[in-house]
């Protein structure tokens, strides 16, 4: 119904409250309390978050498990710039120049000496023999350790996060120092060498090109491991012949052909090898014994001086065997100790030089000069060191020197690798050459491209039911597992998978002594650490 | 404010200007998902940041000062309209500019935010922002068709602030009116005692009292009169208009004729009534999201400079 007042009757109500706009409407009012209130409200807010002290509200996520202690302590790692001014830059120092992130200092008060990237640390080991450090340095730990993302352990670093060096030209140029050592470098060369971890390793000679190669994937222009490049040998210094040891008619072994798990056996948690020791793993077909009439008495294995020694005391040790023996006669030991003399003699061995070119060099019988290798079967009864070793000349007051054999066993310095995942695969799956090798100088390790087979991004139309091809390998292929990996990738191919980024705190030690200038204040001993230790040649 | 076509060249700047935001967003931070390279000043830092922090960076802080002096300026939109007279645009520019600028820092957070919610404070402010830009788009999108509708269905506007002195006004007029209906079924009770026995009296009252006023006394006190004085009358039997003109219509059916007019004049005062409380509840709706509009919004402001030093504090931290 339409109102019957006109607007004029309807104004003439407004007499007697024309001022009304100078009273509080009750939503004006309403409006002004609800604005005090926010004031209040957020000025409390403020006030209490501050008076409180918890500034973990301002927190961008929560801290992953690795730092869950520090929650509530910001300031253990946001230091301070007022209270933690930079540390003065030392000279001519690529580390310092590069790291002077307040956040990355936060970092090192705990991961202390991290800040080298790791591909120098053999370098840094080897110093002696270099001229020359490159030094890649580890900037801004947060770029690859990404914090406040969640409260599972921290991830681990993304392949992308090495890609922005390592896929560009520039910036690896420009993360690459160059250190002087003031000495001439040795010759490059391939060497294996006694580490200070007990290990041998394979030290490739350096790279021709001297510049790392830029590539975005394990199968996209990854640089080839040390071992591949052109010319490279085994430096090892023993005589091994894969191919013959495989041979038929190469006696059965605990009752089975002999076999790589016979003389490659896996180090604790599958990493590197056990070293092959002659005890363990030749002395059954490659016996020391001297006599046929002693089977007990065999020539010390290991040092040439000893056997020296002991081939001047033969009388002696023939004695000793006899009365292990059980026979207490004196004069029976005698009589028994000039048979066995005799017994020499009629092998044609009449006085210490004889018996030490036999043991050292000829083997007994002796091979004659046109039928000396190769043997088949093992007719000797004593085989000479230098079947297996180079063994030099020796003189009358000193024994022949032989070298130790040096058998590496760490190939690869820039990557771990463990045997543990592989085992699905069988061993020529990887080191397929072995069966041909004749020559120690033959490396038989799997190529950084044949690793790049599984190790890869997947193809893109990989869907592989990895359950159902579990499977052990099979005699002389593989398992059907291994050959799906080959064919679709996919298996573990980021960058940490082999490598670490860091370098090692011992090698980080070497290169802060390296760049620290002489100071005049007393400084404690530096502990003796390992890596520090010197390297035997 | 309505938005009409004197409003296209503040969409195209905040058209454009998004644009371009976008660009340097996408070219400091996500170069691949450009066409073409844009060389970006040196100042802005590795491209893209290897940290992949956004409002760190130095075009993400750019971001988001643009977008805190614009809630610093949208904010004074309410000083402005206080002191209309001050020579710096009219009021009508300084809304064109506070709506079309609060829209534009929509891209400018989200950019320096990088889509990102971040930690506790961060989501707090981003949901104040949200809670603000929503209610300010309401605000606006009630402004688009209140007016009309009010204009359609308010037949007769009122001084909103007057509303409460007009219902005085007439609830005042009603009880003069019920007060004269009481003076008449008193007058005539007073009759009927003063007869004596045995007259012309003594035929039946009703003969020659007209029963009109106890019926009007009668609807007016049980319908009327609580509803012209309830607070909220909209619950009330004569809320609802259709029931009103059953009612009145039915109770002009009961009464004689000369009581009409009055009766009319009830159904007048129960009509505006009515239209006032619609009224009211029109105000309510057109005014009643700056209650969380201007109170979030000054919040917004000092959060956000909360925010901006706690930020640039602990970003110091990390160089």
């Amino acid at each position: 119904m339409p109102f019957r007042r006109s607007q004029r009757e309807i104004v003439d109500t407004y007499r007697g409250n024309l001022g009304y706009f100078r009273r509080a409407h009750y939503l004006r009012s309403f409006r002004l309390w609800l604005f005090l209130f926010a004031i209040a409200a957020t000025a409390g807010t403020v006030a209490f978050v501050h008076w409180q002290g918890n500034e973990t509200v301002f927190s961008t996520g929560p801290l992953s498990e690795n730092h869950a202690r520090f929650a509530s302590d910001c300031a253990a790692c946001h230091l301070d710039p007022r209270t933690n001014p930079p540390p003065p830059p030392l000279a001519n120092d690529p580390i310092q120049a590069a790291s002077a992130s307040l956040l990355d200092r936060a970092c090192l008060q705990c991961h202390a000496l991290q800040q080298l990237h790791l591909p120098q640390a053999t370098a840094l080991t080897l110093e002696a023999r270099s001229s020359e450090l490159v030094i890649a340095h580890a900037t801004d730990c947060a770029l690859c350790h990404k914090e406040h993302v969640g409260p599972l352990r921290m991830p681990v670093p993304e392949s992308s996060t090495c890609l922005t060096c390592h896929a560009d030209a520039d910036a690896l140029q420009r993360s690459r120092k160059t250190l002087p050592l003031g000495h001439p470098a040795t010759p490059p060369k391939a060497e294996n060498l006694l580490f200070p971890d007990g290990l041998i390793h394979f030290i490739a000679p350096p790279s021709a090109e001297g510049k790392l190669p830029v590539f975005t994937a394990t199968n996209t222009g990854h640089p080839a491991f040390g071992y591949q490049r052109h010319g490279v040998q085994d430096p090892a210094k023993v005589a091994y012949n894969h191919h013959r040891h495989e041979s038929s008619d190469i006696p059965e072994v605990n009752g089975h052909k002999l076999n790589c798990a016979d003389c490659h056996v896996v180090g604790p948690g599958g990493v590197n090898f056990q070293p092959i020791k002659y005890d363990q793993h030749c002395a059954t077909c490659h016996s020391l014994q001297i006599q046929p009439s002693l089977p007990r008495l065999t020539i010390p294995h290991g040092d040439a001086e000893k056997v020296r020694f002991f081939l001047a005391g033969l009388s002696v040790s023939f004695e000793y065997a006899i009365r292990a023996e059980g026979l207490t006669d004196p004069v029976a030991i005698s009589r028994r100790v000039d048979e066995e003399k005799k017994s020499l003699e009629r092998r044609g061995i009449y006085g210490q030089k004889d018996l030490e070119d036999r043991v050292f060099h000829q083997g007994d019988p002796p091979d004659s000069q046109t039928d000396r290798r190769p043997r088949t079967g093992n007719r000797k009864f004593l085989t000479e060191c230098a079947k297996c070793h180079t063994v030099g000349a020796g003189t009358a007051t000193q024994a022949p020197k032989i070298e130790k054999p040096r058998i590496a066993s760490r190939w690869l310095q820039k990557g771990r690798f463990t045997h543990e995942p592989h085992t699905h695969m069988a061993c020529a799956d990887c080191h397929g050459a072995v069966h041909a090798s004749t020559k120690t100088t033959d490396i038989l390790l799997p190529t950084q491209q044949s690793c790049a087979e599984c190790h890869r991004p997947p193809a893109a139309d990989a869907a592989p039911d990895l359950a159902g091809l579990m499977s052990p390998p099979v005699a002389g292929g593989g398992s059907p597992l291994a050959a799906t990996q080959r064919a679709t990738g996919g298996v573990r191919w980021g960058c940490v998978s082999c490598h670490s980024f860091h370098a090692p705190a011992d090698a980080q030690a070497i290169i802060q002594s390296l760049l620290l200038p002489p100071t005049p204040a007393p400084k404690a001993p530096a502990p003796k650490t390992a890596a520090a230790a010197p390297i035997h040649p | 404010m309505r938005v009409d076509r004197s409003h296209l060249p503040w969409i195209g700047l905040v058209v454009v200007a998004t644009a371009v935001a976008w660009v340097f967003y996408a070219a400091n931070f996500h170069p691949q998902w450009l066409p073409f390279h844009v060389a970006l000043p040196a100042f802005f830092g590795e491209v893209p940041p290897r940290r992949q922090t956004f409002g760190g960076t130095p075009l993400g802080l750019i971001f988001g000062i643009a977008a805190y002096a614009i809630f610093f300026f949208a904010s004074s939109l309410g000083i402005r309209k206080k002191r209309r007279t001050l020579p710096i645009g009219s009021v009508r520019t300084w809304l064109r500019a506070h709506i079309w600028l609060s829209v534009f820092t929509l891209p400018l957070v989200l950019f320096h935010a990088g889509f990102h919610l971040g930690g506790a404070h961060t989501t707090w402010l981003m949901m104040i922002y949200g809670v603000v830009m929503v209610s300010g788009v309401y605000g606006l999108v009630l402004q688009q068709f209140m007016p009309r509708l009010m204009k359609e269905r308010l037949t007769r506007e009122i001084v909103f602030e007057q509303i409460p002195h007009f219902l005085m006004r007439t609830r005042d007029a009603a009880a003069t009116f019920r007060s004269s209906l009481r003076q008449l079924q008193k007058d005539h009770a007073q009759d009927r005692h003063a007869a004596p026995a045995g007259s012309v009296a003594d035929t039946p009252a009703s003969i020659f009292h007209d029963p009109s006023v106890d019926i009007i006394a009668g609807v007016f006190d049980e319908h009327c009169e609580p509803y012209l004085a309830a607070s909220r009358g909209e619950r009330l039997h004569l809320g609802d208009a259709r029931v009103a003109a059953d009612t009145f219509r039915t109770l002009k059916l009961n009464v004689t004729r000369s009581w009409h007019p009055q009766i009319d004049q009830l159904e007048v005062w129960c009509d505006e009534r009515r239209m006032m409380d619609l009224q009211t509840r029109y105000q309510h709706w057109l005014h009643a999201w700056l209650f969380i509009h201007v109170p979030l919004s000054f919040t917004l402001l000092v959060f956000t400079g909360w925010h901006a030093w706690v930020e640039l504090r602990f970003l110091n931290t990390l160089r």
